[in-house]
């Protein structure tokens, strides 16, 4: 702990990151409104240059929004409206939003599910949850891959996957993966420098809908598992 | 005149790339990391390089260091285009001098008409 300010090592470390996070799309922000003021551009770059000052906004309010959850979930304040939900909707939503980022890397984002089930969450906490590890699988994975994302029954509840083929994780690197702050050390573009708290705040929420994050490793990638219990209460989609 | 562009990020890189491009006379290459830049170097004259410095796997830091081994990169003026503060960065001026560094901006306060106006006023410099 620093005496000073009161501030430990790692929420320093944290600080940094997030305001290094916020810088990327706020200079985009910054720099593509001055030019849409300069009246240079074409009517295809001014359309251009819109999409991409909402798609950086959209990022911020990802990044922020998950920032809050992090800050309510240590200030044990977290307020879940557990609604039966079609993960479709919010998986969709989701890769709707982060569609440009994926974009960038000639990535694509492939949605599937073989059961059309409805599942018992918090909508805005399960959003949070998929938009950080689709976020994280974006920036993990190589080139020009598909980044799945498919919604499934496991042992009585819901399963999303969330797969990526990226360069993996070291199996000494897992302990640390879901700790608060925990970075690992994997290759990473600079647009997609991380906070840390993504993760943690992923693992977290799921925990709190009475679920399960878990991961498995494989040769060519990483799958994220979000384990929820499936709404039994209303289950309008089940086949 | 010949610059070369050093940015990780697509959309920045175009950003700055399409305001350079209305600048009188200017040819602009790009390369979105050090590996890039090499090549761009090895197959183009260069007057002038615009590097960002957290760019994946090698740094700018690194491509300056690698370009000083080399007689005809060794030279060229270069501008820091970084999210992070120049005192922030913990390196001294004198450094920064050795790898020809002329000017240090911050990025999130560089519009693209700001770099174009820095290059402008460091034009005369940099013909090399």
């Amino acid at each position: 702990m620093d005496a000073d300010n009161g501030l430990s090592n790692s929420s320093q470390q944290m600080l940094a990151g997030i305001a290094h996070e916020l810088k990327t799309p706020l200079t985009l922000i910054s720099g593509l409104s001055s030019e849409l003021q300069s009246q240079r551009l074409n009517p295809e770059q001014f359309l251009q240059y819109v999409q991409r000052i909402q798609f950086s906004s959209d990022r911020l309010l990802g990044l922020v929004d998950t920032i809050l959850r992090g800050y309510e979930l240590e200030q044990d304040m977290l307020d879940l409206r557990l609604e039966p939900i079609n993960p479709l909707v919010v998986m969709e939503e989701v890769a709707q939003e982060l569609l440009p980022h994926a974009r960038k890397q000639a990535q694509l984002v492939a949605i599937t599910s073989k059961h059309k089930q409805t599942l018992l969450a918090d909508k805005g906490c399960l959003h949070a949850v998929l938009f950080n590890l689709l976020d994280n699988a974006i920036k993990y994975s190589q080139p020009e891959t598909t980044i799945e994302l498919e919604a499934r029954l496991r042992r009585g509840q819901a399963q999303l996957v969330v797969k990526d083929y990226g360069h993996g994780i070291k199996r000494t690197d897992l302990k640390k993966l879901f700790s608060q702050f925990g970075r690992v050390q994997r290759p990473v573009p600079q647009w997609a420098s991380t906070t840390g708290l993504g993760l943690y705040v992923a693992k977290q929420l799921t925990e709190a809908m009475s679920g399960s994050l878990e991961l498995t490793r494989r040769r060519d990638g990483t799958s994220f598992l979000i384990n929820l219990p499936l709404s039994t209460q209303l289950n309008l989609f089940e086949v | 005149m010949n610059i070369l562009l050093v940015e990780d990020d697509r959309w920045l890189g175009d950003m700055y790339a399409s305001a350079l491009h209305a600048m009188e006379a200017i040819t602009v290459h790009r390369a979105n990391d050090a590996a890039g830049a090499l090549d761009v170097l090895d197959s183009s004259d260069v007057d002038l390089i615009v590097l960002d410095i957290f760019l994946g796997e090698h740094s700018g830091v690194e491509l300056l260091h690698e370009m000083m081994s080399y007689e005809d990169c060794n030279t060229i003026p270069v501008v820091i285009l970084s999210a992070v503060h120049e005192h922030d960065f913990g390196m001294s001026d004198e450094r920064w001098q050795h790898y020809n560094v002329i000017k240090y901006l911050y990025k999130p306060q560089t519009t693209p008409a700001k770099l174009v106006a820095t290059l402008q006023k460091l034009r005369t410099k940099v013909k090399r």
